[in-house]
């Protein structure tokens, strides 16, 4: 099921909370938690039932693996970690690198196996990287067995189950014990809403649009000139970004809600001055897994500069592979680590942030170039269509690609009086989307964005609280204090808002209050009735 | 701070958060319900009701409104078929049997998904009239296909409400239907008789279906009656079946003209065999009904020779269906077929196909 969906927000949503809360008001809490087990996996096998057999079958397996490691010795822990690789990975490499890997070996040799037919599991390549994280955290004794109500909680909890994040035993386990958070919690609902509505509409209203534009560059890819080729290059990657990211805001969001929340997975990426800092802003979880799990147990840095540089392109290069089987995820992992060793390497940096944050956007968005084409030739007919300083006009057919429907009237008024005016007309629009786009990723992100307001909201009670008591409370700091010491997924205090104490200032910061409800508001009916063309998740094929 | 005063300030940050939920809230379902309520006010698919009074039907897309103008119309006389029968304007009809008609259109549609509009007509309406197309392929498709899949919008063609929200909150709609809906209501001049109709966008003549006619360089093998008998055999069984079922209504089946330029392509495809056998059974099985007259304009070598009629090779000009509907209101027409006529017309048919495939 997807998160935008009619099905989802209309139904799924609403049984699910409503269940969720009047159980655990009952105190019926394991009952609660079996309700949550029930619709996660509703939402995962609605899709394709036999999905949901291959992930019951990966999570018994992992946990009676988890199991173990308190009867084994140090050596044996070390074994199980190899048989959990096995596992894991075996199952993940038959579903999803099967075919590449025939396909290689029958080049190489000129065998002629014959390909299966095999269909990726959505959402296998997080869980089996879960399930890894869990079992090794248990054999390093960093994290206590658990039942396999807990675990099973803990790996198909829906908000994260199809495309991350890929979150840590301490992250969520420990939240399901805290029956605090079965209280229904009127502020922490209210952030969910707005972070599912900001991840819905950056998904719905700029993802799915841009995509129209970055669809028909690749897919018309040998008549691209150099303009039409650098904003089909810097389209995709913010089309990438909207689209996960937009999940991910979802998958927070949706945490808040049922009150058992999940990791940030994104932190303003093209802020980034280097690659390596684009690394641990874009797909964090992701980083940290490979972080924790690859990097360090290879020696991480400890063990001489070149041993380092080693260790960071192999993370990359299965970073890419991870994300796909495919040359050109390798490449476009080959050349992220390549982008990492330079970080390492270099000696200078350039005299201003901007001009860092720009060198690594392009080059960034050179590699992605990679990762969304169909194959390395056509990845390079790209690069080659941008640096050959060319002009056809391709870029207005590109622009009328996207199809807006809001402009529909205007589009027919055009064509019927000034026909020659419409791709100069759609030519503003994909500038101005563009100019927009920048302004988002450039500005405040959604963590940001949430936490402003909320931190004026609750000013706001605080000053309502200063008449009663009649004592004058200039600045507050609010949010929930309960910070998560291993990864502050939990929420973190919001800051300090001033509101200054007279009654007019007070007046307008609530009409802002007001007006962000509204804007939100109109963002969701936006979003909701731009859903009908749904469309999938780009990292759900990863 | 005091625990009281600390109590207090908590209820005052969930009235808070309370009031903000119950605006954002509020404000949603407004805007939500105003969209939701301008698809079903005007409701450009007709999936709710009829066009509003004083409002002219404006129907274009046929897989989107077909359905809906099939059940929610005031009509008694079907006009089915695929993209040869979009051209004809119901007026002709209406005016020439004296019934009001609406159209049941499936682009490349088989039997079988014909016979789903078909069905639903006769379950909603009384039906006078089926004013039926009966194009060849349409004999070879899968008489077990049911042409609702998931490539369709399904909510428009199940009977659950509760799926109606894909329609209801549908930007499409808002933005395109509506107000295409209203612009070709307010403009003045749009003709209802023209649903689903596109000859106004396209050229007619010789070049321009020559320019959409790619001949096969090579003549296939004639493919065996075993590969498509069974198959047309349970097409025309459908249609049987149909005009046995409704007695009181009058079928007119057409056997529309193609060009010289498609019984080429059949017979270097090795499928004319196989159409020569699909028209000569339809013809046997329905001509013995008192209800139904089945009209043959595929001999017609005046029209079926002449390509400037044509934009390629299957689709003829409106006039071409202005003229079948003239015919089929001749009680005398040639193009009539008759009982004992069988054998004659499969070979004028042949020999014509021959000679048109030679050329």
């Amino acid at each position: 099921m997807l998160f935008n969906s009619y099905l989802f927000i209309f139904a799924f949503l609403p049984l699910l909370l409503a269940g969720w809360y009047f159980l655990n008001r009952k105190k019926r809490f394991r009952l609660a938690q079996g309700y949550l087990i029930g619709m996660s996996l509703w939402f995962y096998a609605y899709v394709n039932l036999s999905y949901l057999w291959i992930l019951l079958v990966s999570c018994l397996a992992g946990w009676l693996l988890s199991l173990l490691p308190e009867r084994l010795t140090q050596r044996g822990r070390r074994l199980l970690i190899a048989a959990g690789c096995v596992l894991h990975l075996g199952l993940l490499g038959y579903f999803k690198y099967s075919n590449f890997f025939l396909e290689n070996v029958n080049a190489l040799l000129g065998t002629d196996f014959v390909l299966t037919h095999v269909i990726l599991p959505v959402g296998i390549s997080f869980y089996t990287f879960q399930q890894l994280a869990y079992l090794i955290d248990r054999c390093r004794g960093e994290a206590p067995g658990d039942s396999f109500f807990d675990y099973l909680t803990f790996m198909v909890y829906f908000p994260q189950l199809l495309q991350g994040p890929i979150l840590l035993r301490e992250e969520l386990i420990p939240q399901l014990h805290d029956l605090s958070r079965r209280r229904f919690d009127a502020g922490r609902f209210a952030l969910g809403i707005q972070y599912f509505v900001l991840g819905l509409a950056k998904k719905v209203l700029l993802a799915d649009t841009l995509a129209g534009a970055v669809n028909f560059g690749y897919e018309n890819a040998a008549l691209l000139d150099s303009p039409s080729a650098v904003l089909l290059a810097a389209g995709y990657l913010t089309e990438l970004y909207f689209d996960f990211s937009g999940y991910c805001d979802m998958a927070v969001g949706l945490g808040k809600m049922v009150g058992i929340e999940v990791a940030q997975n994104f932190d303003s990426p093209f802020r980034s001055g280097s690659v390596r800092e684009f690394w641990r802003r874009w797909h964090i979880t992701l980083g940290r897994f490979f972080t924790r799990y690859v990097y360090i147990p290879l020696g991480g840095s400890r063990r001489g500069k070149v041993r380092t540089l080693c260790n960071v392109m192999i993370v990359m290069l299965l970073s890419g592979l991870w994300h796909g089987a495919a040359w050109t995820f390798v490449l476009w992992g080959f050349l992220h680590g390549l982008g990492m060793i330079w970080d390492n390497i270099k000696r200078r940096e350039l005299p201003h942030r901007w001009m860092n944050r720009l060198l690594t956007f392009a080059y960034v968005c050179l590699t992605f170039v990679f990762f969304r084409a169909d194959s390395i030739g056509q990845g390079f007919l790209v690069i080659r269509k941008m640096v050959a300083f060319s002009w056809n006009g391709f870029l207005l057919q590109m622009a009328q690609a996207l199809e807006l429907k809001e402009f529909y009237i205007v589009d027919k008024a055009l064509s019927m009086k000034f026909p020659a005016l419409l791709p100069w007309f759609w030519l503003v629009v994909l500038l101005a989307l563009t100019a927009l786009c920048i302004r988002l990723v450039c500005g405040e992100n959604t963590d940001g964005l949430v936490r402003r307001h909320a931190a004026k909201l609750a000013a706001l009670s605080a000053e309502d609280v200063d008449k009663i008591v009649k004592k004058p409370i200039s600045t507050v700091e609010v949010g929930d204090k309960s910070v998560d010491k291993s990864n502050g997924c939990v929420d973190r205090p919001v800051g300090h808002v001033e509101i200054p104490g007279d009654r007019k200032s007070r007046r307008n910061v609530d009409r802002v209050e007001k007006g962000w409800a509204i804007l939100l508001a109109f963002l969701f009916a936006w979003s909701v009735i731009s859903m009908t063309g749904v469309s999938e998740y780009l990292y759900f094929t990863f | 701070m005091e625990p009281a005063e600390g109590l207090k300030r908590g209820d005052m940050e969930k009235r808070a958060a309370l009031r903000w939920i119950g605006r954002f809230a509020g404000t949603a379902a407004v805007l939500l319900a105003a969209a939701g309520g301008l698809v079903a006010l005007f409701d450009p698919f007709y999936h709710f009701h009829g066009p509003l009074p004083g409002m002219k039907a404006v129907v274009t897309k046929s897989e989107y409104q077909c359905i809906g103008t099939i059940r929610n119309f005031d009509y008694d006389s079907v006009i089915a078929g695929s993209s040869t029968a979009e051209n004809y304007n119901n007026r002709w009809f209406d005016e020439v049997f004296g019934c009001t008609s609406v159209k049941a259109i499936k682009s490349s549609g088989t039997t079988a998904d014909l016979k789903y509009y078909l069905d639903e007509a006769f379950s909603t309406h009384g039906i006078k009239n089926v004013f039926y197309s009966l194009d060849l392929f349409a004999l070879d498709g899968d008489p077990d296909t049911n042409f609702v899949n998931d490539s369709m919008p399904l909510y428009l063609y199940d009977k659950n409400p509760l799926n109606d929200d894909k329609y209801l909150f549908n930007k499409d709609v808002l933005f395109e239907d509506i107000p295409y809906l209203l612009a070709m209501n307010l403009a003045g001049g749009y003709d209802e008789g023209t649903s689903y109709n596109f000859w106004q966008y396209k050229t007619f003549s010789e070049q321009e279906a020559l320019s959409h006619y790619e001949r096969a360089k090579t003549v296939a093998p004639m493919q065996d009656s075993s590969q498509w008998q069974e198959r047309v055999d349970r097409n025309v069984e459908l249609l049987t079946d149909m005009v046995q079922a409704h007695p009181e209504t009058a079928f007119y089946f057409f056997l529309p003209p193609y060009s010289s330029l498609w019984w080429d392509s059949v017979y270097r495809s090795g499928q004319l065999e196989e159409y020569l056998y699909a028209r000569s059974a339809a013809m046997e099985a329905l001509t013995v009904f008192e209800n139904v007259k089945l009209f043959d304009f595929q001999t017609e070598e005046s029209i079926v020779t002449e390509l400037d009629y044509y934009m390629d090779p299957i689709h003829f000009s409106a006039d071409i269906n202005r003229f079948m509907v003239e015919e089929a209101a001749n009680a005398d027409s040639v193009y009539l077929v008759r009982p004992g006529e069988m054998t004659e017309r499969a070979a004028r048919m042949r020999s014509l196909a021959a000679e048109m495939a030679e050329e």
